[in-house]
């Protein structure tokens, strides 16, 4: 697993292979205006910066915790 | 006897004849009013001169008594009432005196209890005191002795002391025993009846031109009454206080006879020579000096004259010795010699009685007629001595500046009067001096009533209008938000009625957007209705949108049936109907009038501003009582619009054909002592004027007054209990050298104008300053500053060029640094949501398009005016929490209500976007939604263009997010492109230029309209109140112009 990713298939991955506490705390630290930032910076397109916390929301969805709605974007309806 | 000149008397003794009479010196009283007019008629000279010459004989009738009051007082003062010719109604006799003869008892104590003592200028106060004495005595003795048997011990006793009496009168100089005649009791009566007049009274009213005063016991109640005959009845507390005027009077004599000797101090006083006085032809009136607070002054001959150059007229002694004098000349001569004064310090607020010296410059009270009518101003009078050269400079070019302050023409700089409003500004000059006792009393008046103004509307007065207080109101209303809420006038509602009632429901008021004008208009035709029984309609002018909604309005805010009445009672009219109306005369077909209204009230009255706009003129032509100038901007760029408005408001009709031209002299003056204009711009309230060299006065405290006796105003920030704080920044964008290239190409046709804005707004037109070779304070003026061309930047000529030169700055870089901006805030806080206004549609679209690429999983909306359309992620949404998109004109369904198609806007912003937090940025046109729409539900704004001038256009685009109902501070964000390295420091670019002016705007507007209102009315004047009650010694001019038999003789008139 790249502890790196860089592509959307990549960042599935990585999101999918994080147990549940660190998830948590990773789609809260992902779902910041810092983080969003660096991934601009790094060239990261809107929409997959979109789609890389859709992935960490759905994620957390289907581990069957509650999703935070505070945050850089309100989680519970990226889930949806 | 009577005396004529010998030139008269043959033209007399013929009258006379052809009257049934031998001679003029067997015409009874009655018939010398006829004579008089007759000889001044024949021998073609001043029926004053001859009136004079007859009153002077009038007391030589009765040779018995004749012979005893010349022996004793040498020349009797009393001059016979006015009404001795015939001239009025119950017009009295001359005193006739009596002769002691023999009388019964019962006629004896009527003849007594008619006798009135004539107390002359000549008396003593001791002899006053013993007369009065002795007369107490017998009125006493004579009611012992009623009903004694004795008739003849009685007369005989009455008699003894009756002549007793006499005797004693005709040995005090000045005093004489009179019988009262009907005529006299009369008069006395009415005297008695109207009180006490003094010299605020109305001279022509008055029974008589007498000095002499009568000293009389009421039989009945045994009250000592003195009358004077000129108008003043004084029921004296006791005789001491009768004496202890003619204390001063008589010590005042002494100083009579020495100015009477000083022939070269009456030559400087003379204004007019005997030429011109012969030439006047307006009608004499005798009025008495106008500073005279203890009724006894002389009263003189004078004519209304304006002399050349002058605007106003004054009274002009035409007779005697003063003639040629102005009246009020002379009061403030000899006031200021022999008088007391009042002097006050204005830091502390104390004030001292004190002895008015020949050195000072003296303040007194004078009556001039201006545009056909009489007002009451003070006179300043400098003295002449080269120790006050500089104070009568200053003056005079304190004069030319404020028109009010008037020179008057050949008094080498030392005359000058002006109004109580102007009072601060000369006294700063003359640096303090006396005032006369009437000239403190009218200043206490004055500022007495501006200081009502502001107590009337103070906080502790508020309780008054309130919803509840002024009645008719609904107790709940529903909010935009559908909510119910308990309904209360706000404080600065509360606090514009009670300002509006304390100036009679006149005046202008200046509240900020979204402060309920509205609802002050409809308070302050309630509290006409329920307090003032107004019946007439109201009349209300708005533009159309609001004249439409004005009965929906009410019925808002008032019970039903109060509602229905109120619109019934008033008619709404946009600016352009009214304006033909008020033109026509005609609405409709029927009259159309301004006493038909019971008041008028202009909202938005800035579509008035301009006095030669249809709308202004038509607003300060329609006169009335009550008017009401309502308006969120009461002053845009320039003084002159507060003047049009308050002028609206006080019933100044700047176009008058007749006094239009001199009103509108005097409003320019006024602009420029109190502005620093430039080239035909207002930059700047004038800090300081420099008078002569080095010699700075602070006009300002005379603005201050002005704006706020006239102007009440309130934006938001004065709301500060109820809204957070509002930042306002410019960030400033750095232009490349390819854009600053392209730049400089797009501007060249305005680099002029934008050079010599910026001398303009920034350095208010000055290029340097420098002190010259006689110590004056000297200003080059940017000759750039001066260009007339400046305003076609404001106005259509130069609008496509602007657009232009934005189109080059509305770029992609701008709105990469908007982004950064919300970035920024949306760091400190995630859910903040930003509002950008653009004056360009296609950069709306734009501007939503980058947002949505920059600030990712957000929603971006672009708020047209046909359309709203939304962007994420770099791409145009289709469909948006269920709705399809674009959002379009139409109908939409909340939960709540229906959104008709007009409120189609209305319901995307508050219902769908307001509501949904993950709409971070809305970019809005601002023609379109800088107006209307509220968007409380957003935090930040960014100015990303403005394309106007005004403040106030920036204000309303504030005011869509901060206003009521706003829970958080708000930030608002300039973005300002400019050159990396201007050429030199009037090098800038059009953004800066427009932050200049916006500025300058800003600043005049609050140094002319908003610092006032911190002025507290009057407050130049706190110590009037505690004035304690003074004394002038006005009698030295009585005996100067007294008709004596002396002074006949002296004239060759005996």
């Amino acid at each position: 697993m790249s502890d790196h990713p860089k592509t959307l298939v990549e960042w599935k991955s990585y999101v999918g292979k994080l147990g549940p506490e660190e998830l948590r705390a990773q789609a809260m630290a992902a779902n910041t205006t810092g983080f969003v930032k660096q991934l601009q910076d790094e060239g990261v397109a809107a929409a997959d910066i979109t789609a890389i916390l859709t992935t960490f929301a759905r994620r957390l969805s289907e581990s069957g915790q509650a999703l935070p709605t505070d945050g850089y974007l309100d989680l519970s309806k990226l889930a949806r | 006897m009577i005396t004529l000149p010998k030139q008269w008397r043959a033209t007399a003794d013929a009258w006379a004849k052809a009257n049934g009479f031998d001679s003029a010196q067997k015409l009874p009283a009655d018939k010398l009013g006829a004579l008089a007019e007759h000889v001044a008629k024949k021998e073609s000279v001043d029926l004053s001169k001859v009136q004079t010459a007859l009153f002077a004989t009038l007391f030589q009738t009765q040779p018995a008594v004749h012979d005893t009051v010349e022996r004793t007082t040498g020349k009797h003062v009393v001059v016979p009432q006015k009404g001795v010719f015939g001239e009025e109604k119950a017009d009295p006799k001359a005193l006739t005196p009596v002769t002691p003869l023999q009388v019964k008892f019962e006629s004896a104590l009527e003849e007594f209890q008619s006798t009135r003592v004539v107390v002359t200028r000549q008396a003593s106060p001791e002899a006053v005191k013993d007369l009065f004495e002795a007369s107490a005595k017998l009125l006493a003795r004579v009611e012992e002795l009623d009903g004694a048997r004795d008739g003849r011990q009685i007369t005989a006793e009455i008699t003894k002391s009756y002549k007793d009496l006499l005797s004693l009168a005709a040995r005090h100089k000045g005093i004489m025993l009179t019988q009262s005649t009907p005529q006299l009791e009369a008069v006395a009566k009415e005297l008695e009846k109207n009180g006490p007049s003094g010299p605020a009274a109305d001279v022509d009213k008055r029974p008589g031109l007498g000095t002499g005063a009568s000293l009389a016991i009421d039989p009945n109640t045994k009250a000592v009454v003195a009358y004077d005959y000129l108008g003043s009845v004084e029921s004296v507390a006791s005789i001491n206080d009768f004496v202890a005027r003619y204390q001063e009077a008589f010590a005042a004599d002494q100083n009579v006879s020495k100015l009477e000797a000083q022939p070269k101090t009456l030559a400087q006083l003379r204004s007019v020579n005997d030429a011109t006085l012969g030439r006047l032809t307006s009608t004499v009136e005798h009025v008495s000096l106008l500073d005279d607070t203890t009724g006894f002054a002389r009263v003189f001959p004078t004519r209304w004259y304006k002399a050349g150059g002058e605007l106003v007229s004054q009274r002009l002694i035409v007779d005697g010795p003063f003639k040629g004098i102005y009246l009020d000349d002379l009061a403030n001569h000899l006031l200021s010699k022999s008088g007391e004064g009042y002097r006050y310090d204005l830091t502390t607020g104390k004030g001292s009685r004190e002895r008015a010296n020949t050195g000072e410059p003296f303040v007194t009270l004078t009556t001039v007629e201006e545009r056909g009518e009489k007002r009451e101003k003070l006179l300043v009078r400098i003295p002449e001595d080269r120790g006050w050269t500089e104070v009568r400079r200053q003056l005079r070019r304190l004069s030319e500046l404020q028109p009010s302050i008037k020179y008057r023409q050949d008094t080498k700089n030392t005359t000058f009067s002006f109004g109580y409003d102007d009072y601060k500004l000369v006294r700063d000059v003359i640096g303090g001096g006396l005032l006369s006792e009437a000239a403190a009393q009218k200043l206490d008046l004055h500022f007495e009533q501006l200081t009502q103004i502001e107590r009337a509307s103070s906080d502790a007065a508020l309780v008054n209008h309130t919803a509840k207080a002024i009645g008719g109101f609904k107790t709940e209303v529903k909010n935009p938000a559908g909510q119910v809420k308990p309904l209360e006038l706000s404080y600065w509602q509360q606090k514009s009625l009670a300002w509006l009632e304390a100036r009679g429901y006149r005046g202008v008021i200046g509240l900020g957007t979204g402060m309920g004008k509205t609802l002050v208009a409809i308070g302050a035709m309630q509290e006409l209705r329920n307090r003032r029984d107004v019946t007439k309609p109201f009349l209300l002018v708005a533009p159309p949108a609001l004249a439409g909604n004005f009965a929906k309005e009410i019925y808002k805010f008032l019970e039903p049936a109060e509602a229905e009445a109120l619109v019934k009672q008033t008619v709404v009219l946009d600016y352009q109907t009214f304006s033909r109306a008020a033109r026509d005369g005609k609405l409709d077909g029927k009259p159309f009038k301004p006493s038909q209204f019971g008041a008028v009230i202009f909202d938005e009255a800035q579509t008035a501003k301009n006095r030669k706009s249809v709308a202004g003129a038509a607003a300060l032509a329609f006169k009335h009582e009550h008017k009401i100038v309502l308006g969120a901007s009461v002053m845009k760029n320039s003084i002159d619009d507060i003047f049009t408005l308050t002028s609206i408001a006080n019933n100044i009709d700047l176009n008058d054909r007749v006094e239009g031209k001199e009103l509108r002299h005097e409003m320019r003056k006024f602009i420029n002592l109190h502005t620093q204009t430039v080239g035909g711009r207002t930059v700047a309230v004038r800090e300081a004027i420099e008078l002569t060299p080095g010699e700075k006065l602070d006009p300002k405290h005379n603005l201050y007054t002005f704006v706020r006796a006239n102007v009440l105003f309130a934006d938001k920030r004065n709301d500060t209990t109820k809204l957070p704080r509002l930042t306002t920044r410019t960030e400033t964008l750095r232009m490349t050298p390819s854009l600053e290239t392209e730049y400089r190409k797009k501007i060249a046709g305005v680099t002029k104008l934008m050079r010599g804005m910026v001398s303009l707004y920034r350095d208010q037109g000055v290029k340097r300053e420098y002190i010259d070779e006689k110590g004056r304070t000297r200003r080059e003026i940017e000759p750039l500053a001066r260009n007339q061309n400046i305003s076609k930047m404001f106005g259509p000529q130069l609008r496509a060029k602007i657009a232009e030169i934005n189109e080059v700055t509305n770029n992609p870089k701008k709105l990469d640094r908007a982004a950064e901006l919300v970035w920024s805030q949306l760091e400190l806080n995630p859910p903040t949501r930003t509002v950008l206004f653009t004056d360009s549609a296609d950069y709306v679209l734009q501007s939503a398009l980058r947002m949505s690429e920059k600030i990712p999983g957000k929603v971006h909306a672009a708020a047209l005016g046909k359309e709203i359309r939304l962007f994420k992620d770099g791409k145009e949404l289709t469909e948006f929490d269920g709705h399809p998109l674009p959002f379009k004109e139409g109908e939409y369904k909340s939960a709540e209500r229906t959104y008709g198609a007009k409120d189609w806007q209305q319901f995307v912003l508050a219902e769908v976007i307001g509501q949904n937090t993950d709409v971070a940025t809305t970019t809005l046109f601002g023609p379109v939604y800088q107006e209307g729409q509220n968007m409380q539900w957003a935090q930040v704004g960014i100015h990303l263009d403005r394309d106007t001038w005004s403040r106030q256009n920036m204000e309303q685009r504030e005011g869509r997010i901060w206003r009521q109902g706003q829970p958080k501070p708000v930030t608002f964000y300039n973005l300002d492109w400019v050159y990396k390295e201007p050429n030199d420091k009037l090098d800038r670019s059009l953004d800066e230029v427009r932050g200049l002016y916006e500025s300058s705007e800003g600043k005049l507007f609050h140094d002319v309209i908003v610092v006032p209102q911190q002025t507290e009315l009057g407050s130049e004047w706190p110590e009037v109140r505690d004035l304690g009650a003074l004394k002038l010694d006005v009698s030295i001019l009585d005996a100067m112009l007294q008709p004596t038999a002396a002074n006949a003789a002296n004239r060759g008139e005996a």
